[in-house]
């Protein structure tokens, strides 16, 4: 058992180092203290599902893992009303789903399959943004979108 | 000990799981981080210019009517969060004081954690902004309508919506808390001058914890300088928090040419997700 009680701590401090990466008192939003905006990924898979209420759009994208299993992302984007403006709008989302998308993203900080998306490649070819600026490197600022 | 079991397992799992995303070796791969959209996080959107001079109502003050957005460009940009051209300040040129506290408040606010922090302020739950964050922390745009009585401040954000009126009269005797508190108005010269109390507690002045009691006395000054600018600055006094008045930069807002859109927040998973988070790394409070 003695090894049973190792992990328990070990996951709590990962955790909460994950969480103490956060940002300055200045950030804006949520985000960085949910998500790290220091990785970028791309998650390529079916799109499912769209949620598109304020305050953040939502979006569902199945991929497959390096095993080969199926695992359901969650995608969260900026405001609908902010997506909109950039020129992206509803039905690239909604004519698409169940077809093959491309997801750019700062994943969660929880070790879930989520991420805070930037931008969303369709299949038209089209790379279409979906959230503010999410990806900072080393930086450590946080958009409030 | 089934549940003490499965409850190792979870863990072994989620430690598996983060260790698994940190390496990158999940089947998204991780990028380089090179930008992939053209031009995004550095948007070269550019400030409108002036417009000339500034529209006059019937009698005589600057109309400050119109949709206005924050920062220089006149418009929402998502891809421009990295352009000082969006920013209400530039805080190299006009840097704004940190807020005075007294030292029991900068201690409350030094002990709340960080996901504390994201969990109560309104950005993340949804509360209202209230006065003065319906401007200074507020991304979305706003519309103004001046009446020859009345100041009407339309917010976007939350649909929300507070009505002053502007013919200089005093505040009510112990007016009732409300989250756009009390606002009485009155011009000087060609700035009007919006003189709030009573701002219900739940508010913040900043994103990080600026808490406020039930004493505080918000003073926002609005001109519109030029036909495409609007500068507004705020000065806010609390006797039981501040050791003195803060004033804000003068900031700037610039003139849209689209309609305000509804935005009723009945969708937020942020708060849950971050309740959940910090159950797992602080342990679970209310």
């Amino acid at each position: 058992m003695k090894h049973v009680k190792r992990v328990i701590p070990v996951t709590l401090l990962l955790l909460f180092a994950l969480a103490a990466n956060a940002l300055p008192i200045f950030a804006h939003h949520g985000f960085q203290a949910e998500y790290d905006g220091s990785k970028v990924i791309y998650i390529t898979g079916t799109l499912t599902k769209l949620e598109w209420e304020n305050p953040h759009a939502y979006f569902w994208v199945e991929a497959k893992d390096a095993t080969g299993k199926v695992t359901t992302w969650t995608f969260e984007g900026a405001s609908p009303i902010a997506v909109k403006r950039t020129g992206t709008v509803r039905t690239d989302f909604t004519s698409n789903i169940g077809k093959t998308v491309t997801v750019r993203a700062i994943p969660g900080k929880d070790g879930t399959t989520k991420g805070a998306a930037e931008t969303i490649k369709l299949p038209d070819g089209r790379e279409v943004v979906v959230g503010g600026k999410r990806f900072f490197g080393d930086s450590k600022s946080g958009g409030e979108y | 000990m089934r549940r003490r079991l499965g409850i190792h397992a979870v863990t072994a799992i989620s430690v598996f799981a983060i260790l698994h995303i940190l390496s990158g070796s999940a089947r998204a791969q991780s990028g380089t981080g090179q930008v992939s959209v053209a031009g995004f996080g550095k948007s070269t959107a550019q400030p409108l210019s002036p417009g000339g001079p500034a529209p006059r109502a019937a009698d005589g003050h600057p109309d400050l009517s119109g949709v206005w957005f924050p920062g220089k460009i006149g418009r929402e940009d998502l891809t421009a969060e990295g352009n000082p051209a969006r920013l209400q300040f530039d805080p190299k040129v006009t840097p704004e004081e940190k807020p005075p506290y007294q030292p029991w408040a900068a201690e409350k606010v030094k002990k709340l954690s960080t996901l504390d922090a994201e969990i109560l302020r309104p950005s993340v739950n949804c509360m209202p902004r209230g006065v003065p964050g319906m401007f200074i922390t507020n991304p979305y745009p706003i519309e103004l309508i001046l009446t020859k009585t009345e100041f009407i401040q339309l917010d976007e954000l939350n649909n929300n919506f507070r009505i002053i009126p502007t013919d200089g009269r005093a505040h009510s005797k112990d007016p009732d808390p409300a989250f756009n508190g009390e606002g009485v108005a009155h011009w000087e010269g060609d700035t009007l001058v919006i003189d709030t109390i009573a701002i219900d507690q739940r508010t913040w002045n900043n994103f990080a914890g600026w808490f406020h009691s039930d004493q505080e006395h918000v003073v926002e000054r609005i001109s519109r300088p030029t036909m495409n600018y609007l500068t507004y600055q705020v000065t806010i006094e609390d006797p039981k928090v501040l050791t003195k008045p803060w004033t804000s930069a003068p900031r700037t807002w610039s003139l849209g040419h689209e309609a305000l859109q509804e935005y009723y927040c009945t969708n937020n998973r942020e708060e849950e997700a971050l309740k959940a988070l910090r159950d797992l790394t602080e342990g679970p409070k209310k």
